[in-house]
């Protein structure tokens, strides 16, 4: 009887936790396996939408590494993670490092810099580059006191620039925050036992700040180049991956290809091209940074 | 039966109603339309929907056929790339509006269009609005798959008030007459004489590099046997010219700026007929001095002045369960000047038609509409873009290997040409998945 018992619940649990799990499995089923168990299929057919897929063998992966501006779009996300790296990063860090230092209306200040993560890219898209354009107050400032004024997306030099400044501004608060709450973490004592051995403030920074911070510049990274294989919106509504081809990313090439030529093969093979090579740069960035960190 | 046990079946009842629900809307909006109800898809253009919410009430009060229900065509991108979506989702309308040449070639290619020439009344019908000719460029392999509704001509809109305070009172009609006026007007970054560079979409080279190539040419084609044609004297005297403006900062580059002409910054812009209601209603004073005169033409140019047709119109897909009914609606529609009238009136464009300025109705009408005559005293010289299923990649290797690095100064008029056209013509005979 006991035996039957403990059966019984073990089947219940068992059901319950299917239950519970059951809404993430169908969640990844349709969302995720059912996509990319297509992408597969696509990558190795001849299909344009209409009828069934026919097999193509590996004719679409050779027509991906023998595109021009599939490359194009490879070089264009290094170029893109070149300025915007750094750019973030410094700018996070001083916003973090500034949150640290305010002693009211933390709060405010935060979620004042955050509300551009929730704001919608083709709003923003929009916003800027009117701030941006030849007759907006940004040029027309520039012009005024300065007698010039920069062709913020109509110069194949500037265009991905501005892209970066703009993509900067949305994410400062969100890996600012990121950052304040690794600063929050170091414990004071740290600091302490470095201002009696005589370190200033810079030398704090550099040796204990940024060191402790490894996980949330790793975490950073991480997240940054991911975001600089997926630009799509900034690029596609203010420069259409112009002037020259110097802002087209890789999911405005794969956009244009599946959905104006009707050519979705090519957009499915190339989606699984920028997988790994996005997934290669993660690991090689993580292996070159990533140190083991202990605060204890 | 315990509390556990009943809660978990009211739990399991509750998911699979959810699920029912969702499949049926899914299900509905796959196949439940209304068998009894065609439906069309039009152009997102007040001024357009106001035209269709008028034909569609006559339609439906008149008891000649099945009902139609209108909507307009939901855009992200561009109406093509909402069309596609909706073919390969099933969700496509019956009949739909706002169909350029290029993308019909596409669709028939697709096999998702019927062939109107298979229809009762067709050839009738053409011939009742003299659209002889204007089919002609819709034709493919010998079929016709488009109902064309209006032929935009491509025109230039000059600010008369700036070239008179110039000592201008006439546009430029030829390049070295632009050159002259650019050379007096323009100041950096305050104002130039023309924008030759329309935009970066595929689009854009409708208004600029082809309505160029058909003025220069007297309307050649810029695809021949499925090849460019376009490595020729015809290119090279448009892009020197381009080269010579872009060169000096005579044209203005920035393609954000979308109201310079009406601020004064831009004398000369390619604009639509669509823009005349919004003129009237934004900027009427100015609109008051505006001067609609053709594209510009090599020095040498003698005789008509041809120019690219933004010509659109309806087609039937072959989805639509009763396609004679929907053609019934098309010809009624078609076959009343009444409409045709209501359409110039609603929307200022010229619709397809080949008896603009000889029909007594349009003429009352163009009498007091100098913008609009000014569109439809084109009509006849205005010609569709190339009926080819690789339009957009053709007009994007114009961008990418033409117009760009002219602007840039990455290529000469020779090797942009040549460039240009090994790329075209890859294009043209890969013409594969």
């Amino acid at each position: 009887m006991k035996k039957y018992t403990n059966t019984s619940m073990t089947a219940k649990k068992t059901l319950k936790g299917w239950g519970f799990s059951s809404v993430y499995i169908i969640f990844s089923l349709l969302f995720f396996v059912y996509p990319v168990v297509w992408m597969l299929i696509l990558m190795f057919s001849k299909w344009n939408f209409i009828g069934e897929p026919k097999w193509n063998g590996f004719h679409n992966i050779v027509r991906v590494l023998t595109d021009g501006l599939f490359w194009q779009s490879i070089l264009n996300v290094f170029r893109f993670m070149v300025m915007y790296i750094p750019l973030v990063f410094i700018s996070s860090v001083l916003f973090a490092l500034g949150l640290k230092k305010l002693k009211y209306g933390k709060t405010f200040v935060a979620l004042s810099f955050f509300v551009a993560q929730a704001a919608p890219g083709v709003a923003y898209s929009i916003i800027f580059s009117k701030i941006f354009s030849q007759d907006g107050p940004m040029n027309a400032f520039l012009y005024e006191h300065f007698g010039f004024v920069i062709p913020w997306f109509d110069s194949p030099t500037f265009a991905m620039l501005s892209i970066a400044l703009i993509v900067t501004w949305k994410f400062v608060g969100y890996y600012g925050i990121i950052l304040y709450s690794g600063m929050n973490a170091i414990p004071q004592s740290i600091y302490e036992a470095a201002d009696i051995d005589g370190a200033n403030g810079v030398k704090c920074f550099f040796k204990i700040t940024l060191p402790l911070l490894n996980s949330q510049m790793v975490m950073i990274m991480v997240l940054a180049i991911t975001l600089a294989f997926g630009v799509f919106t900034e690029a596609f509504l203010i420069t259409g991956g112009g002037p020259l081809n110097s802002t087209m990313t890789p999911l405005l090439v794969m956009y244009n290809s599946a959905f104006r030529k009707l050519d979705p093969t090519f957009s499915a093979t190339m989606a699984v091209a920028i997988a790994i090579i996005s997934y290669l740069v993660i690991i090689i960035t993580r292996k070159l940074i990533e140190k083991e960190v202990d605060l204890v | 039966m315990n509390n556990k046990v009943t809660k978990w079946i009211s739990a399991v009842i509750v998911v699979a109603l959810f699920a029912w629900y969702v499949i049926s809307i899914i299900n509905n909006k796959e196949q439940g339309r209304d068998p009894n109800v065609l439906t069309l898809w039009i152009a997102p253009q007040d001024v357009q929907a106001q035209f269709w919410s008028i034909v569609v009430d006559d339609w439906n009060k008149s008891g000649l056929g099945m009902k139609v229900v209108y909507n307009t065509i939901q855009t992200s991108g561009s109406s093509e790339e909402s069309i596609l979506n909706s073919i390969v989702s099933n969700t496509n309308p019956d009949i739909c509006d706002n169909i350029f040449a290029g993308f019909v070639a596409q669709l028939a290619e697709l096999k998702s269009v019927q062939n109107l020439k298979e229809f009762e009344g067709f050839d009738e019908l053409v011939k009742s609005r003299q659209m002889g000719t204007i089919m002609k460029g819709w034709e493919k392999n010998g079929e016709n798959y488009v109902m064309p509704m209006y032929s935009n001509p491509i025109m230039y809109w000059w600010r008369g008030d700036k070239l008179k305070e110039n000592g201008w009172d006439k546009p430029p009609e030829t390049y070295s007459e632009l050159i002259k006026l650019a050379k007096k007007v323009t100041i950096p970054h305050r104002q130039y004489a023309i924008k030759l560079f329309v935009g970066r979409n595929w689009w854009d080279r409708w208004s600029d590099f082809i309505a160029y190539y058909y003025a220069a040419s007297d309307g050649q084609p810029y695809i021949v046997d499925n090849k460019a044609s376009i490595d020729n004297q015809y290119s090279k005297e448009i892009l020197n010219f381009y080269n010579e403006a872009f060169s000096n900062n005579w044209s203005l580059i920035d393609v954000s700026i979308s109201e310079a002409f009406w601020q004064g910054t831009l004398l000369g812009e390619i604009h639509g007929p669509w823009d005349i209601p919004y003129a009237q209603n934004t900027y009427p004073e100015v609109l008051k001095s505006v001067i609609i005169s053709p594209v510009l033409v090599p020095d040498s140019h003698k005789g008509l002045k041809y120019t690219l047709a933004d010509t659109k119109g309806l087609v039937i897909f072959k989805t639509c369960q009763h396609p004679e009914e929907a053609w019934k609606f098309l010809r009624w529609l078609f076959s009343q000047e009444k409409y045709s009238m209501l359409w110039l009136e609603k929307t200022e464009m010229p619709p397809a038609r080949g008896d603009l300025m000889t029909n007594p109705i349009f003429q009352e009408y163009y009498k007091n509409h100098p913008y609009s005559k000014a569109y439809a005293e084109y009509v006849g010289t205005a010609l569709p873009p190339a009926l080819i299923t690789n339009t957009i990649d053709v007009q994007q290797a114009m961008t990418n290997y033409i117009m760009e690095p002219l602007m840039y100064k990455t290529g000469t008029v020779d090797s942009c040409l040549k460039i240009a056209t090994k790329k075209i013509n890859d294009m043209l005979e890969g013409n594969e998945l």
